[in-house]
């Protein structure tokens, strides 16, 4: 579905991937795990096209992003979804506008047609009673949803989640987990997951991918980060140890 | 150097950007509802501001004149020559500052805000040219409303002019008037609206550019609002003296 080939790319004199190489599986969801400033945010964006390598390839579903005009770019981004770190919802318009976004401006749909659907989606994800609030008067958990929403609604083939649990409390972090689980799961979609929440790789993921200075390594289930005798994933997982034991020995007491 | 590869870099970018404007304008690509927006937003909400600092201007301009014009027996031509001035270079000018100081401002760090805040990789992301959504209807609504403006704020100045001639000088409705026909001619009110759309265009262009290359937080989008407003002054006045000595 998504494969990076030997992608390299610097900003300035800063090379922030090496030769980076993997792919992420159909259907499944991906964790993208590193360092912080390791360029693991870095990837979705590769996959977007917001930025292009120097080096390499990028395919998403059978296309080169990295060589495509920005007009071919706009209608291969139709298939995929974005959640930002920080949310990204346009300040000036309600929670309804955010979510109706692209029906209205890229599916240029009337608003009638549009809000039945995004109240429906609304409903889904807890939101009904928020529809008329601008972003600045919803807490961090409710930006998060509306994000979702925002690219939900085009139910688009492949999602990319820029660290989706950061800055939310423990029981936030819970509920936004299991909503991306479940909306995974309803809407069918390949997800690549960038975050440093283990719990929440353990719970979602597939399968994780290691960013670690410059290139990627393939670590497999999120379980095989303890017993992967890969140097560069003894490394990481070194640092994570304790919260790796602790959270693996709570969800094996769970099973 | 580093002063002059700046400049050649904005330039080159504020170039670049109407380029991309221009094509989608011509192509069509404009969004009604976002256009009357903007044209409410830029325009209709400016015209209080623009009428009152024009209005001030006429009648300091008329202060200044009529009592000297009156002394040499030319009271009757303050309203002609204050019109004559004003459409020429007074209107597009001061409503040109006024429109870069408030909307300008507005515009960059609105644009700033959403570069750093990741709202126009949103805006990719979500299959929309940037371009498209922000800058296209700001600059089509530059250039319609500012000569709107201009009108309301010509006759602020008007007006604000006579009264201040009827009280120095006695001059009536009439006299004040009366030698509009006279030193005033299509000339002028054209060449009023061909410098307020162009200074329109560049306000809403330079602003919008400003806000695309913002960069480093809060501290960096108050800088790019500076620099957008102080190159639109610049612009302003440079543009009007080169469209004064083309129209002249």
């Amino acid at each position: 579905m998504i494969s990076f080939e030997g992608v390299q790319l610097s900003f300035g004199s800063h090379q922030v991937l090496r030769d980076v190489s993997f792919s992420v599986t159909s259907g499944q969801m991906t964790a993208v795990l590193g360092p912080s400033g390791s360029g693991k945010s870095t990837i979705l964006r590769l996959i977007m096209g917001l930025i292009r390598p120097q080096q390499g390839r990028v395919i998403v579903d059978g296309e080169d992003v990295t060589k495509m005009s920005e007009r071919r770019l706009q209608r291969s981004r139709r298939k995929m979804g974005m959640v930002f770190q920080h949310n990204a919802l346009f300040d000036g318009l309600n929670v309804a506008e955010n979510v109706g976004f692209y029906p209205t401006y890229v599916e240029k749909r009337p608003w009638k047609q549009v809000l039945p659907e995004v109240e429906e989606l609304l409903e889904d994800l807890g939101l009904a009673d928020s529809a008329q609030k601008l972003p600045g008067e919803l807490s961090g958990g409710m930006r998060r949803r509306v994000a979702l929403a925002r690219s939900l609604i085009y139910r688009p083939k492949i999602l990319l989640y820029d660290e989706p649990t950061t800055g939310l409390d423990p029981y936030m972090t819970e509920v936004v987990a299991e909503l991306i689980a479940e909306m995974n799961e309803k809407y069918a979609v390949t997800g690549v997951m960038v975050s440093h929440d283990l719990p929440t790789v353990y719970d979602i993921a597939d399968h994780v991918v290691l960013i670690a200075e410059g290139q990627a390594t393939v670590v497999g289930h999120p379980s095989e980060l303890l017993r992967s005798e890969k140097p560069e994933v003894i490394g990481f997982a070194s640092s994570w140890r304790r919260h790796i034991i602790e959270y693996s020995g709570e969800m094996s007491k769970e099973e | 150097m580093r002063v002059i590869t700046s400049a050649l870099e904005t330039i080159g970018g504020i170039t670049i950007l109407s380029g991309r404007v221009a094509r989608m304008m011509l192509r069509g690509g404009i969004n009604l509802r976002l256009l009357l927006e903007q044209m409410v937003l830029l325009g209709v909400n400016s015209i209080p501001i623009a009428v009152i600092v024009l209005s001030f201007a006429g009648a300091v301009f008329t202060f200044v004149l009529a009592e000297e014009l009156a002394s040499r027996g030319a009271g009757s031509l303050v309203g002609g020559l204050q019109l004559l001035v004003f459409l020429q270079e007074m209107i597009p000018v001061f409503s040109g500052i006024v429109m870069a100081g408030k909307i300008g401002a507005a515009i960059t760090s609105e644009i700033g805000t959403m570069k750093i805040s990741e709202q126009l990789d949103a805006l990719r992301a979500l299959s929309t040219d940037p371009d498209w959504y922000l800058t296209v209807p700001r600059v089509l609504a530059g250039i319609i409303m500012m000569p709107v403006v201009a009108v309301f704020a010509g006759y602020g100045s008007w007006f604000a002019g006579y009264a201040m001639a009827h009280n120095q000088i006695g001059l009536r409705y009439s006299q004040f008037a009366s030698a509009v026909d006279s030193l005033v001619s299509m000339h002028d009110f054209r060449m009023c609206f061909v410098k307020c759309m162009i200074f329109g265009a560049t306000i809403v262009l330079v602003s919008c550019h400003s806000g695309y290359v913002a960069q480093g937080g809060a501290a960096g989008v108050g800088k790019a609002v500076t620099n957008g407003v102080v190159l639109n002054i610049v612009l302003i006045f440079l543009l009007d003296l080169l469209v004064t000595m083309v129209m002249g």
